[in-house]
């Protein structure tokens, strides 16, 4: 049946995905051993290789560059002063995605207070109606020309806006699995929670996008 | 299985977590509720856009960055490291310490008129003169402000009688000419407020803003001045044929300073985000052009061209992607760089746009653009 085809898809990806894990276990390893020894480049390493990863979940938890930069570097910090704490029970990259995952939902939590302290004085909280389309990702986009362009970066836009109305644990749940490509065990192992809290907030998570992408993606029967 | 039971497996489903008899229900249901097949379909067009914003990398030198700020010292180590300075370090600190005592005491001395009327009685004769002459060649300009608010003025000595004389200083626009005033100074019609403010320090700018003389801008930290008062506004010009050092400073003060990479960089990035793509392109072109050392270069290139694509400017944007991909060729972008090429030589009438995109699909099948150029060759590449 044709509308279950993805099915197959998606676990020859996670099986490839875990034989590329492995190896990036061992490198990550060995450069978590020369970075407790206060080896800074090595750590440095570290952060170009996960980067990426932190970045993109904090850029798509706050829908801000700017904050999701700074948040990306402080989870670094956090992560290297821990270092001496990490003992390697789990992979590193489960450690530093829990790190980053309470980081970025701590940060929503203090921007909640300060946007209702700001509510309360009329102010907006940060000055800016939405998100700023980034430039760069803007102009790695596939398109024939600049109306193609502007196009799909306001679809980009506008799911990145339907994203971070929902609320910060769906939305959590729904990038780790669907935009950064978590298997259901490493979430549950990341925010802390059992594999059916995982499952159902996801199941919750993506039936809301669903119906808030609707109109966007021109599906007229959404619910 | 009815319809709520069957979009409550939708999340499973779609994650190939469903086997057996559940699967066999689900793919019956679908198979015949023309609603939910519908519903299906556009759950997944959800999820595909969600998978499609795909990652996104933090500005360039990310990583460099958290390095620099880990190996930052903390502000405890920095105290300790304060307190524990090296000779090599402590010395000249002491010996500028030292000078500036020095020169604090001597504008002291020339503030009070006491002391400096006890310096004129109890200096000898032939000195009397000269003293001030000394004191101007050796001492910076900076020391030369003397203020018209000085509620005394000392009792007249040869020399203050001379520099009046020469500048002449109308009653109530200051008195610029003291001993210390350099011979310029002398020289030269005496604007007091914008003397005595280009004459301070730059490291004590004054405690509240002051109005900026038109056309020239406030910057923090930056020397400024305050416009002249309307009686003291005409000698604000230079006599032709000589130019101060006040006015060297004045015209300093007024050029454009040149802007720091960051400040470039990231306006013209700012800029093209907000689509104004000719104030990115000239921010772009002066960050290339005064910072071509930068680790930013590349994506500034790259941006540079884009910015000529997205107004239209074909030929300009064909050129820079061509030599960014000379230059780049491994650089992250190169591939969508590629793409963009040969598209643009399609849209310049160039044969060569189809051969540029058949060998970006050769080259990198599998990244986004790849779509849309199969497309384009199916359509105008025959």
């Amino acid at each position: 049946m044709g509308t279950l085809e993805n099915a197959t898809g998606l676990r020859l990806q996670q099986a490839e995905g875990d034989v590329g894990a492995m190896d990036a276990t061992d490198e990550d390893r060995r450069l978590v051993d020369r970075a407790r020894t206060g080896d800074v480049r090595a750590f440095e390493a570290l952060v170009r290789r996960y980067e990426r990863w932190v970045f993109t979940l904090a850029l798509r938890m706050v829908g801000d560059r700017g904050d999701a930069e700074d948040i990306a570097q402080e989870v670094f910090l956090k992560a290297y002063r821990g270092l001496q704490g990490f003992r390697g029970g789990s992979r590193f990259s489960t450690w530093l995605y829990a790190i980053a995952s309470h980081h970025c939902l701590n940060h929503l939590a203090g921007r909640d207070s300060r946007a209702r302290r700001a509510e309360r004085t009329g102010n907006s909280p940060d000055g800016q109606g939405g998100v700023l389309p980034s430039a760069l990702d803007r102009v790695a986009d596939a398109s024939p020309g600049p109306d193609a362009v502007l196009e799909r970066q306001e679809l980009t836009r506008a799911i990145q806006n339907e994203l971070v109305q929902l609320t910060e644990h769906h939305r959590m749940v729904i990038i780790l699995r669907d935009v950064q490509g978590m298997s259901y065990e490493d979430i549950a192992a990341t925010l802390g929670v059992e594999l059916g809290t995982v499952r159902s907030r996801l199941h919750r998570a993506r039936m809301e996008l669903k119906a808030r992408l609707g109109p966007l993606l021109g599906d007229g029967s959404s619910t | 299985m009815n319809c709520q039971e069957a979009r409550e497996a939708f999340s499973d489903l779609y994650d190939g977590a469903l086997s057996g008899p559940p699967l066999a229900d689900l793919s019956r249901h679908l198979d015949g509720c023309p609603v939910c097949r519908a519903e299906w379909a556009a759950f997944r067009r959800a999820m595909h856009a969600l998978k499609d914003l795909g990652d996104e990398e933090p500005s360039p030198g990310f990583a460099a960055r958290v390095a620099e700020r880990i190996e930052a010292p903390r502000w405890w180590q920095r105290v300790a490291a304060t307190l524990v300075l090296p000779l090599r370090v402590k010395l000249p600190i002491h010996a500028a310490a030292l000078v500036l005592l020095g020169l604090a005491g001597l504008w002291a001395s020339q503030r009070s008129p006491e002391l400096r009327r006890a310096a004129v009685e109890h200096a000898p004769a032939g000195t009397q003169q000269a003293a001030p002459e000394t004191a101007a060649s050796v001492t910076p300009p900076t020391t030369a402000k003397k203020t018209e608010a000085e509620p005394q003025p000392p009792a007249p000595s040869p020399t203050t009688v001379a520099s009046r004389k020469t500048a002449s200083p109308p009653a109530g626009a200051g008195k610029a000419q003291g001993p210390l005033a350099t011979p310029e100074a002398k020289d030269v019609p005496q604007a007091p407020a914008v003397r005595e403010e280009a004459a301070r320090p730059m490291a004590a700018p004054p405690a509240a803003p002051l109005p900026q003389p038109q056309g020239q801008v406030a910057q923090p930290g930056r020397l400024q001045s305050v416009p002249p008062p309307p009686e003291a506004r005409a000698k604000t010009e230079t006599r032709p044929g000589t130019e101060s050092s006040v006015s060297v400073m004045q015209r300093s003060v007024s050029a454009p300073a040149p802007r720091s990479a960051d400040a470039l960089f990231s306006s013209g990035v700012t800029e093209f985000a907000a689509h104004r793509y000719e104030p990115a392109i000239d921010d772009l072109r002066a960050f290339l052009a005064q910072h071509p050392d930068d680790g930013r270069v590349p994506d500034a290139r790259f941006l540079l061209a884009d910015a000529y694509r997205a107004q239209g400017r074909y030929a300009e944007a064909g050129a820079e992607f061509e030599a960014f991909l000379r230059q780049y060729p491994k650089h992250p972008r190169a591939p969508t760089a590629l793409y963009r090429q040969g598209e643009i030589q399609l849209l310049l009438g160039e044969k060569s746009g189809c051969k540029t995109l058949r060998d970006a699909l050769n080259r990198y099948p599998d990244v986004r653009e790849a779509a849309t150029a199969r497309e384009t060759l199916a359509a105008r590449c025959p």
